[in-house]
């Protein structure tokens, strides 16, 4: 999705679908809101779930959709530059906190491609998977980019950002307590390398320091992992 | 009102250039990295340029964009519509190796930077609002 070469205007069918894609995260938004703002109420995984129902029963084909659909994807790409203004906001508590940030950055990501690598490698996982883990911390447009580069699947790389940051944003809450970690900025830097771009909205919707945290973090890991990795395989 | 609209009409186009600036980099010095991360480093930079009315457009803009990024990620799910044999191959061992590598990874970020770094009320608490 590039925005030097914007996507065709939608016909009925992609309008249509673009309008009840928004209509039912608007509807998804509130239900959350009346349930507390549930972990578990996240409207991405419920709209689509419903979507995907929707799509199938009506024989509808991806491409069909995709023509509505592709302006979300530009908008993904606008949301994830738009990090650069918390970041700019928040530039000296950042830069008060650099070395922690990068140790708990390097550590991190190490360790999350390592120990996702070694376990497909445990679990016979053929090769092709395997280097679609490795893409694991980066964001969606990262990660699809990066996969086609070190010999994974980017449609696969994709759905893995995405499951990825949302079993990430369920599981925080519990792990943050076990460690005991009530500081918004650890918070943030854990959930924007390993949750990536879902981990990142998450960390925003609580905090922007968190949320500045999160983008930051997964704006570097993304660069760092981006240029290291293709030297691994 | 009529000028809060046009400002942040101008932060939308400033976010916009600055991926549009991205895109361009990255094809002409041919780099792996993705638009959207030289975006992000080119729009810290401008920042620091913008003149206050247009940066708080761009602020409000960005806050609208950043709340609302799980609707931008619905699209990219569509695709399972025509990866459900994928999934039924992979997507157990797949799902378990994510689960675990969260359940170390998360918690070892967050508790290391937490001991390295100087309690936050130390620091001058100052988060802005966007």
């Amino acid at each position: 999705m590039s925005i030097l070469s914007l996507p065709p205007i939608p016909d009925d069918v992609g309008l249509f679908w673009l309008f009840t894609t928004c209509l039912l995260y608007a509807l998804a938004v509130q239900i959350r809101a009346k349930l507390g703002g549930s972990l578990y109420a996240q409207p991405l995984l419920w709209v689509a779930a419903l979507l995907l129902g929707g799509l199938y029963w009506a024989d509808i084909a991806l491409s069909d959709y995709q023509k509505g659909g592709d302006w979300l994807l530009l908008a993904l790409a606008l949301s994830t530059t738009a990090i650069a203004a918390p970041i700019y906001s928040n530039r000296h508590i950042i830069r008060a906190a650099a070395k922690p940030f990068l140790a708990s950055l390097l550590v991190g990501s190490s360790a999350a491609v390592i120990l996702a690598v070694a376990s497909a490698y445990i679990l016979g996982l053929d090769d092709m998977i395997t280097a679609t883990l490795a893409t694991r911390t980066t964001t969606t447009p990262i990660a699809m980019g990066l996969a086609d580069e070190i010999g994974g699947l980017p449609v696969l790389a994709m759905l893995i950002a995405i499951f990825a940051g949302n079993i990430t944003v369920l599981m925080a809450p519990f792990l943050f307590r076990l460690v005991g970690v009530v500081d918004v900025r650890a918070q943030g830097v854990a959930l924007g390398v390993i949750g990536s771009g879902i981990g990142t909205a998450e960390a925003v919707r609580q905090s922007h320091l968190a949320g500045s945290f999160a983008g930051l973090a997964m704006g570097v890991n993304g660069v760092l992992t981006g240029a290291l990795l293709p030297l691994f395989f | 009102m009529s000028a809060k609209l046009f400002t942040n009409l101008g932060g939308l186009f400033i976010i916009a250039a600055a991926l549009a600036a991205g895109e361009i980099i990255k094809s002409l010095a041919a780099l792996p990295t993705p638009a959207p991360v030289l975006g992000i480093l080119i729009l810290v930079g401008v920042q620091f340029i913008l003149p206050d009315f247009l940066r708080q457009g761009l602020h409000r803009v960005a806050d609208f964009l950043l709340r609302h990024m799980a609707l931008f990620f619905i699209p990219a799910l569509m695709v399972l519509l025509e990866q459900g044999a994928l999934l039924k191959e992979y997507g157990l061992a797949i799902l378990v190796i994510i689960i675990c590598g969260t359940a170390i990874t998360l918690p070892l970020m967050a508790y290391l930077f937490m001991r390295l770094a100087p309690s936050q009320s130390e620091t001058p608490h100052k988060e802005s609002k966007l």
